[in-house]
């Protein structure tokens, strides 16, 4: 028992003690990609620019994403641009956002979605599998934790959109459908 | 102390959590370089979640871990971060030499249910007989799965029959293989003990074939080789003549030599109309010697060997897992699985350097002593689905189990003359201890999964099982978690659980003759309980062990960068499955497995996680873990088989394994260098040498790795394990010839007495 006592005291004081030092570090997988979804807008421009007033992110079938966007991007901007974060589940009422976030949906409505955003030149983000290989432009997912993502190239260029070199080095390409 | 520190410890979070960081000011360098907290999928079937916002504690190990601790056998990865994973490695207890046993919060081995990506994983056919920790229990082989091949491990702390079924009494351990993200890679590491022996090889490749739309073929190799270690004392016992005691060693103890091959393939492929097919494949197989005790010239009074012999007993283990499922995800969001798993361990024993005493000098030398297979099929078919705020799972499973036993060849058990039959070391199996049997169980299940606020989630599961054997169970599982302030919850839990008997708890048989130097021939019998003789003796068909479970915590999210959890646990369990003592019957000595204790164990698990950035642009991370399990027996069932006035029986539940176990991990990550420290502290123990108690210390141990990348590609790194050499304390002179002689150390000791090890590794990507 006296080992007991002698162990916590250990481990409790060692937190005591590294408590003041505390900065940065660990978020969910969703806060990571919210805060990341705003970074692309300065690597990605369309060859025809958007004229809204505002940036808009425009949210399909993903409820709790749209809640932390609008929750994180309050009071931010993007690109000098106040931010506008919308929330669709009919793929008819999409107007012409600056990113397109799509949810995990069904293949068929997948291919739908992405033919849409293609026909519309938008900049698509997912992060369901095989989505920047179905005709998508950039799909997130998480390796060993930290995130990484995959941009479909060519169907990026039929989307006329213009993405950097320095975020497609760090980007894995992918080869696949570009509508 | 403790009240003052608790007090500045609210204080400072308090103040700390004031001010929350904004992720959107940092850079996409930095949020590439950010890890996100952990994601489990074991404890719900409603999908994965931040391990922290689990309803239920969760540990998960993640792959930088894994990849950080240097560490190449699953039982050292899960030793090296989860308080309370127990996992001694014993010496001169046959079998159980080649498989340990591996605990949680101080409970058996079968006491813990494995997953291998969500699906059971078979036990291993070796029942421990000896006096190891996990007597009379068969427990999972958790170093049959390449490590190259795991993304990460969660371990829930907490029951979870109602969810999976049978054996998750301690916990749940599901490893989640590599996806095909990972970059292909070859390792290799190279270490030995700083005492002597213990030198080892590794090498592994981990090769990623892509298929369309994120699709993958994994494959994953890992050959491993280890020599021996020697920690053995003097052989105190009458070597040539009676009288005269030895002076020299004669035993080597500690860990065998092993060769191991690990193979691993996993795969998922997507197609049309949502449906994903997927595969597991786990095979390995396994070489491992040990010897027995040294037979002495004077015992042995054979010409073969007039200097004595020490018997080698060598294991063949084979074991395979093979998984393969389809799922679709529908339009309306619901989903089906449906997955068969088959899986198969197969153990066999030989003794080489040894003989038969009945056969005199005609006695063979090496023997094929028999050997045990356990193979297990799973059948599942699960659906998923969604409405408004509540999930619901329902499912059905049907699980068909087989267990055998082959005897080994004649000359390893035969009696031919009246000197003590069987191959020295270790008796074959006999003819009359072939079993081969079956049972199958099937169950149902529904888990509900409801968001009442965005506060307050709750979960509910029933489960219903139906056994050929021994009949039927229901267990329930009710769970909540209640967001008490945006950083900290409040999570509880109650449940009810069973352990199904094991075909081996039910039908192990193994038979022994030895004849003294008066001729008296003393047989010793592990019967099992169905047997006639263990029926006269009061033994009844074994029922499933029953468990009621309660836990409650609370989880402090300070910071995006600290963390804390701390979980009270209560477990409840009935009819508690332990081999007898022996007990004399006619000329010789039976003994039986038996529904023999109720007990309850609780506890305390606490941990701290926190990273630190520094201005230089390295991490430093702190990760602190404590637990602390306290099992008593409350009653005995069962007076006839002895357990009740035995000693030795009622420390091996009560005080055999450490209480508590203090795990304090510091990383600090500055590339190219990683710097990974690991100090742990396993709490005291007790062994029983002839019905006396002796007290072993707790023990500091401290792992060390430093890495450096060389390249992209390349990264090596140089480490120990345990590397100020640290031992356990010893045996007092009990005057044994070979505990605290032969065997200075007790088979508990959680770190093993093999002293530091060093290594050298490296891995390149390509």
């Amino acid at each position: 028992m006296a080992h007991m006592e002698l162990s916590m005291n250990i481990f409790f004081t060692l937190i005591i003690l590294i408590l003041p030092y505390m900065l940065s570090a660990s978020s969910s997988e969703s806060e990571i990609k919210v805060a990341i979804l705003g970074k692309f807008a300065h690597f990605v421009k369309h060859k025809t620019p958007t004229k809204n007033d505002n940036f808009v992110i425009t949210v399909f079938k993903d409820k709790n994403f749209v809640t932390l966007l609008q929750k994180k991007y309050a009071k931010k901007k993007i690109n000098k641009k106040n931010v506008e974060v919308n929330a669709i589940t009919e793929i008819s009422n999409i107007q012409r956002p600056d990113i397109l976030y799509i949810g995990d949906i069904p293949q068929e409505e997948q291919a739908k979605v992405i033919t849409t955003a293609y026909k519309h030149s938008l900049f698509s983000v997912s992060s369901q599998s095989g989505f920047a290989q179905r005709g998508g432009i950039l799909q997130l997912y998480f390796l060993s934790q930290k995130i990484r993502f995959k941009i479909n190239l060519t169907a990026a260029k039929k989307s006329n959109l213009k993405i950097s070199a320095s975020l497609l080095s760090i980007a894995t390409l992918v080869k696949g459908n570009q509508q | 102390m403790k009240n003052i520190s608790l007090s500045l410890l609210v204080f400072s979070l308090t103040f700390t959590s004031l001010s929350a960081e904004d992720l959107s000011q940092s850079s996409l360098e930095d949020l590439m370089g950010m890890e996100s907290e952990a994601k489990a999928e074991v404890g719900s079937r409603s999908g994965s979640r931040d391990f922290l916002n689990s309803i239920v504690p969760i540990d998960v190990i993640t792959q930088g871990q894994i990849k950080k601790s240097g560490q190449k056998k699953l039982t050292q990865i899960l030793s090296y971060y989860i308080p309370g994973f127990n996992s001694p490695t014993p010496s001169i207890k046959d079998g159980s030499d080649h498989v340990p046993a591996s605990t949680l919060r101080g409970l058996n081995p079968d006491q813990v249910l494995v997953l291998i990506n969500g699906k059971r994983l078979h036990r291993s056919a070796l029942l421990h007989v000896n006096d190891t920790i996990g007597r009379g229990t068969s427990g999972v082989n958790l170093n049959t799965i390449a490590v190259a091949s795991i993304d990460h491990i969660e371990i829930l702390r907490d029951g979870a029959a109602a969810q999976y079924g049978s054996d998750a009494i301690a916990g749940v351990i599901n490893i989640i293989l590599k996806n095909g993200d990972y970059a292909n890679a070859v390792s290799s590491k190279i270490g030995a003990n700083l005492d002597g022996g213990g030198e080892s090889v590794q090498a592994d490749i981990f090769y990623s074939i892509p298929l369309e739309y994120d699709g993958y073929v994994n494959i994953t190799a890992d050959v491993q080789t280890q020599n021996k270690t020697d920690r053995a004392g003097i052989d105190a016992r009458d070597q040539y003549t009676a009288g005269v005691a030895g002076t020299t060693k004669t035993t080597p103890l500690g860990q065998p030599e092993a060769t191991n091959t690990l193979l691993v393939l996993n795969s998922k492929a997507y197609y049309e109309n949502d449906i994903t097919v997927y595969m597991a494949a786990l095979v390995n197989y396994q070489d491992s010697k040990n010897n027995a005790y040294f037979r002495t010239p004077k015992d042995a009074n054979s010409s073969l060997y007039p200097n004595g012999f020490l018997p080698i007993i060598q294991t063949k283990m084979l074991d395979y897992s093979l998984t393969g499922g389809i799922t679709q995800t529908l339009n309306d969001g619901s989903s089906w699985d449906l997955s068969q798993t088959l899986g198969s361990n197969d153990f066999h024993y030989y003794v080489n350097n040894s003989m038969n005493y009945s056969m005199g000098t005609s006695s063979p030398t090496s023997f094929d002593a028999g050997g045990l297979s356990n193979l297990q099929s799973v059948t599942n078919l699960d659906y998923k689905m969604q409405i408004a705020a509540l999930k619901v799972a329902v499912g059905v499973e049907y699980k068909y189990e087989n267990y055998k036993i082959v005897a080994g060849e004649r000359a390893s058990y035969a009696q031919d003359s009246n000197k003590t039959a069987g191959s020295q070391g270790f008796p074959g199996f006999q003819p009359e201890n072939e079993v081969d049997t079956s049972r199958n169980n099937y169950s149902v299940y529904l888990d509900l999964n409801y968001n009442f606020t965005e506060k307050l989630l709750f979960d509910g599961a029933v489960r219903f099982e139906d056994y050929s054997d021994f009949g039927s169970t229901t267990n329930y599982k009710l769970a909540f978690s209640y967001q008490l302030h945006p950083t900290l919850m409040l999570r509880a839990s109650g449940s009810t659980g069973f352990k199904a008997p094991t075909l081996s708890q039910s039908h192990f048989t193994a038979s022994a003759t030895t004849v003294d130097s008066t001729g008296a021939v003393t047989s010793t019998k592990t019967l099992s309980p169905s047997d006639p003789i263990a029926i006269s003796l009061g033994a009844k068909p074994l029922k499933p062990e029953l468990s009621e479970h309660f836990t409650t915590g609370l989880v402090y999210k300070a910071r995006e960068n600290l963390s804390m959890s701390s979980d009270y646990f209560y477990t409840k369990i009935k009819d508690r499955i332990m081999l007898s003592t022996d007990i004399a019957q006619g000329t010789g000595k039976v003994r039986y497995l038996t529904n023999a204790v109720n007990t309850q164990t609780q506890g305390v698990d606490v941990r701290v996680d926190y990273v630190y950035a520094l201005e230089s642009g390295a991490n430093l991370s702190f990760n602190g873990a404590f637990s602390y399990a306290k099992t008593e027996v409350l009653s005995f069932n069962d007076t006839a088989s002895g357990l009740a006035t035995s000693v030795e029986e009622k420390n091996r539940i009560e005080n055999a394994q450490p209480k508590d176990n203090l795990k304090l991990l510091f990383d600090y990550d500055f590339q190219p260098i990683n710097v990974a420290l690991n100090v742990n502290r396993y709490g005291a123990f007790k062994d029983v040498y002839n019905n006396r108690t002796y007290d072993f210390k707790a023990q500091w141990s401290s792992d060390l790795d430093i890495s450096y990348a060389v390249s992209k590609k390349l990264t090596c790194a140089i480490g120990g394990t345990n590397i100020f050499n640290s031992y356990p304390s010893k045996w007092p002179d009990v005057g044994s010839g070979t505990t605290g002689s032969i065997v200075p150390y007790s088979s508990y000791s959680p770190i093993g007495y093999s002293g530091a090890y060093y290594y050298i590794r490296a891995i390149y990507e390509f």
